[in-house]
C-alpha cells in the first residue's frame, strides 16, 4: 500500500508577498502588484509591466542568510526554501529528506551581465559569474546551504516544471524512498526571459486578464513557492499537522507544437482526467480549479475547452492566480501549490482579476469575487508548459 | 537484449541512400527539392527551419516502407528518439538575430534551439518514447550507441529512431537509423553505427 504524501508547512516569496501570510493577504484583499520594474533593467521597463518582487538581491540574501552573489533564482528559492523548512530542520535528524527545485532561468541573469561585457569589451572582469548558469546550480546551491542531502534533483519542463517536481516528490513518499521532500521551483525574471516572450507576442501591454475574452497575453512575474510533504513517519517526529495531501498527479503532452497548446487542449483533457482519476475522485469532486490561466489567447482558449470537456457542463469554481503573481515560469506550480493548500485550510476561493467579457469560445466563467467560509476538499491545479508539456495536481483535505 | 539496426539513412553531398542503395539518381542540396521529388505531402514543412527540413525529410524517408510506415501499429509510447547534430541550429539564429532589427520574429524564433528538430518528428509521428539531443564536435558512433543502447536496454524502450543531423553553410551530413530487438539488420555497436555513417 502507498504512503501518503502529506503537505505539512509551505514557503512562499512573489511580487505580493514575502512569504505565506502576506501572499494569502494580499489575495484576500485583491492586492497585486503588476508594473514597472525597478530591478530588472531592460529596454522594455516602461511599456511592458511585470510582477517583479520589489527587493534587492542583497535584501533576498539578507532574509535567507545566504551569498549576495547568487543568482536572483537561488536567492529567491532560499527565501521560501528557509520558510517552509525552518520549522523542522533541527528535528528531522534521521529521516531521509529530499529537494525536488525546478526552474527555468539558472543564473541567467548574472550570465546576461557578463555577455553584455564580453560583447562590448572583447573581456569578462568576473567570470565566476556564470559558474552557476545552469538550471542544476540554482538546486545545488540551495540543497548544500541546507544541508539537504538524500536526494537532490532539478526539474525544467517549461512551465509545468514545479508542478512535475510535486509530482516526482509525491511519487517517491508514496514509493517509501524518502520521508520528507520540499518539492516547488524558483524563477526569477530576466531580459532573457522577458524578450523571448516578447517575440512570441504574448505579453501584455497592460495587467492581464486571463480568461476575459478581451485578454491580451501575459505578465512575466518572479518568485518561488515549496511545499513540504512528510510520510506519517516523519509527521510524528517533527510534530507536523498536514493541511492536506497530494492525492493526484499526472503529466501529458500535447505533441502539437513549440510553444503553443492544441485548440482543443488534448494534453490539457489528459493531464486533468488522469490526476482525477489517481486520487479516487470523480470530477464533480473537485470543488476548486486554480487554473493555468496565463492570459494568452491561446491557452485559456485551450485551456477553457478542455475543463468544459473534462467537466461536462458542471465546472468548479475556477479561478488564475497568475491576475496577483504574474506567471512566475519555472515557480508558477508550486506557487500555485500554496494557493491551493491556504485554499483547502481555510476554506477560501481567490478572485480571478480584472475578469470583465465572457469568453466566446469558452461556456464557463471563472469566480470573480473572493469566496470565504467554504468547505473546499479536493483542489485541481494546472500547469502548462511549451512543448506541450502539460500537468495537473490535486490536493485534497486529508 | 541486443539492439538490431533494421534501417539507415544516409545524406551527404546531396546524394541519399538508404540502406546503402540511391533513393534517387539526382542531387539534393536543398531539401525543398528532394521533398518535392519523393512527393511528401506537410504542409508544416515549408515553415521549417533547415535543420528541421533535413531532420523531418530524413526521417520521412527512412521510415517509409511501400506507402506506409515501418512503426506500424507500434506503442508510440516505447519509441525513443535520439539526435545530436555539431553546428545545430545556427542558421536560423543568424537570421533571427538580423530580425531582432526590425520586429523579432516568431516564427524564427521557435526554431532557435536544435532540440525543436526531434519535435518535429514527434509531432508528425506521434512518438512518445524517451528522449535526447546532443551537440558533439564531429559524428560520435560510441556517444550514439552509449544512449540509445541505454535507451532499449533499460528505460523500456522498444525502437529508437537516432543519428547525426547537421545542416550548415549549405552542406549537409545526415546519417539516420531505426533499431528495434527484431533480430534483423545489423547488430548495433559503436562499430555498425560508425560503419553505416562511413559509407
Amino acid at each position: 500500500m502507498a504512503l501518503k504524501p502529506y503537505i505539512v508547512n509551505t514557503g512562499i516569496i512573489t511580487a505580493i508577498g514575502n512569504n505565506t501570510q502576506q501572499c494569502k493577504d494580499a489575495l484576500l484583499s485583491g492586492k497585486n502588484n503588476i508594473g514597472k520594474p525597478t530591478h530588472l533593467k531592460t529596454h522594455w521597463e516602461s511599456e511592458i509591466p511585470v510582477a517583479e518582487i520589489k527587493l534587492s538581491n542583497k535584501a533576498l540574501a539578507d532574509m535567507a542568510g545566504v551569498n549576495e552573489e547568487w543568482p536572483r533564482t537561488a536567492l529567491l528559492s532560499a527565501v521560501a526554501v528557509k520558510e517552509a523548512w525552518l520549522p523542522y530542520a533541527e528535528i528531522a535528524t534521521g529521516l531521509r529528506t529530499g529537494f525536488f527545485s525546478a526552474n527555468t532561468v539558472g543564473g541567467m541573469d548574472l550570465t546576461e551581465g557578463v555577455y553584455r561585457e564580453f560583447k562590448e569589451t572583447g573581456t569578462v572582469s568576473n567570470i565566476s559569474s556564470v559558474i552557476n548558469h545552469e538550471c542544476g546550480a540554482i538546486t545545488e546551491l540551495v540543497a548544500k546551504h541546507f544541508k539537504i542531502e538524500d536526494f537532490v534533483t532539478t526539474i525544467s519542463t517549461a512551465c509545468s516544471s514545479s508542478a512535475n517536481s510535486i509530482m516526482m516528490a509525491a511519487q517517491m513518499i508514496e514509493a517509501g524512498m524518502l520521508d520528507i521532500a520540499i518539492a516547488g521551483g524558483a524563477d526569477s525574471l530576466s531580459k532573457f526571459t522577458l524578450n523571448g516572450f516578447n517575440t512570441l507576442m504574448i505579453l501584455d501591454r497592460q495587467s492581464c486578464q486571463p480568461f476575459d475574452n478581451n485578454r491580451r497575453g501575459l505578465n512575466l512575474g518572479e518568485g518561488a513557492g515549496y511545499v513540504v510533504l512528510m510520510n506519517d513517519k516523519a509527521m510524528a517526529q517533527c510534530n507536523a499537522t498536514a493541511i492536506c495531501t497530494v492525492s493526484g498527479y499526472a503529466n501529458a503532452n500535447d505533441a502539437y507544437h513549440q510553444t503553443a497548446s492544441s485548440p482543443d487542449g488534448i494534453g490539457n483533457k489528459l493531464a486533468m482526467t488522469q490526476a482525477i482519476s489517481k486520487a479516487g475522485i470523480q470530477p464533480s469532486d473537485i470543488s476548486y480549479i486554480n487554473l493555468h490561466g496565463t492570459g494568452t489567447a491561446n491557452n485559456d482558449s485551450s485551456e477553457g475547452k478542455a475543463i468544459e470537456g473534462v467537466f461536462s457542463g458542471n465546472v468548479p469554481m475556477a479561478s488564475s492566480t497568475k491576475s496577483f503573481t504574474g506567471h512566475t515560469l519555472g515557480a508558477s506550480g508550486g506557487v500555485e501549490a500554496v494557493f491551493s493548500a491556504i485554499a483547502i485550510r481555510d476554506g477560501v476561493v481567490f478572485p480571478n482579476m480584472r475578469w470583465e467579457t465572457q469568453m466566446e469560445d469558452v461556456n464557463w466563467k471563472p469566480v470573480t469575487e473572493l469566496q470565504t467560509g467554504i468547505a473546499i476538499d479536493h483542489v485541481l491545479s494546472n500547469s502548462f508548459g511549451f512543448g506541450g508539456n502539460c500537468s495537473s495536481l490535486v490536493f485534497s483535505k486529508s | 537484449m541486443p539492439a538490431y539496426i533494421l534501417d539507415h539513412i544516409r545524406i551527404k553531398n546531396g546524394n541519399v541512400t538508404k540502406n546503402g542503395v540511391a533513393v534517387t539518381d539526382k542531387i539534393f542540396t536543398a531539401p525543398e527539392d528532394l521533398y518535392r521529388d519523393q512527393g511528401c505531402n506537410y504542409v508544416k514543412f515549408f515553415k521549417m527551419d533547415i535543420l528541421c527540413k533535413w531532420a523531418w525529410l530524413a526521417t520521412e524517408i527512412l521510415l517509409s516502407d511501400n506507402g506506409a510506415f515501418t512503426y506500424g501499429e507500434m506503442d508510440k509510447t516505447k519509441i525513443a528518439l535520439v539526435l545530436a547534430t555539431t553546428d545545430g541550429c545556427i542558421e536560423v539564429d543568424k537570421k533571427y538575430e538580423e530580425s531582432i532589427a526590425s520586429i523579432p520574429s516568431p516564427a524564427l524564433f521557435v526554431y532557435t534551439l536544435p532540440n525543436i528538430m526531434l519535435g518535429e518528428i514527434c509531432i508528425r509521428h506521434g512518438f512518445k518514447g524517451e528522449q535526447a539531443s546532443l551537440i558533439n564536435n564531429t559524428f560520435d558512433s560510441n556517444e550514439l550507441y552509449f544512449w540509445v543502447n541505454d535507451i532499449l536496454e533499460n528505460r523500456g524502450m522498444e525502437a529508437c529512431l537516432f543519428g547525426y543531423v547537421n545542416a550548415a553553410n549549405n552542406e549537409q551530413d545526415i546519417s539516420l537509423y531505426w533499431a528495434t530487438k527484431n533480430r534483423t539488420g545489423l547488430m548495433l555497436s559503436p562499430e555498425s553505427i560508425q560503419q553505416c555513417y562511413n559509407k
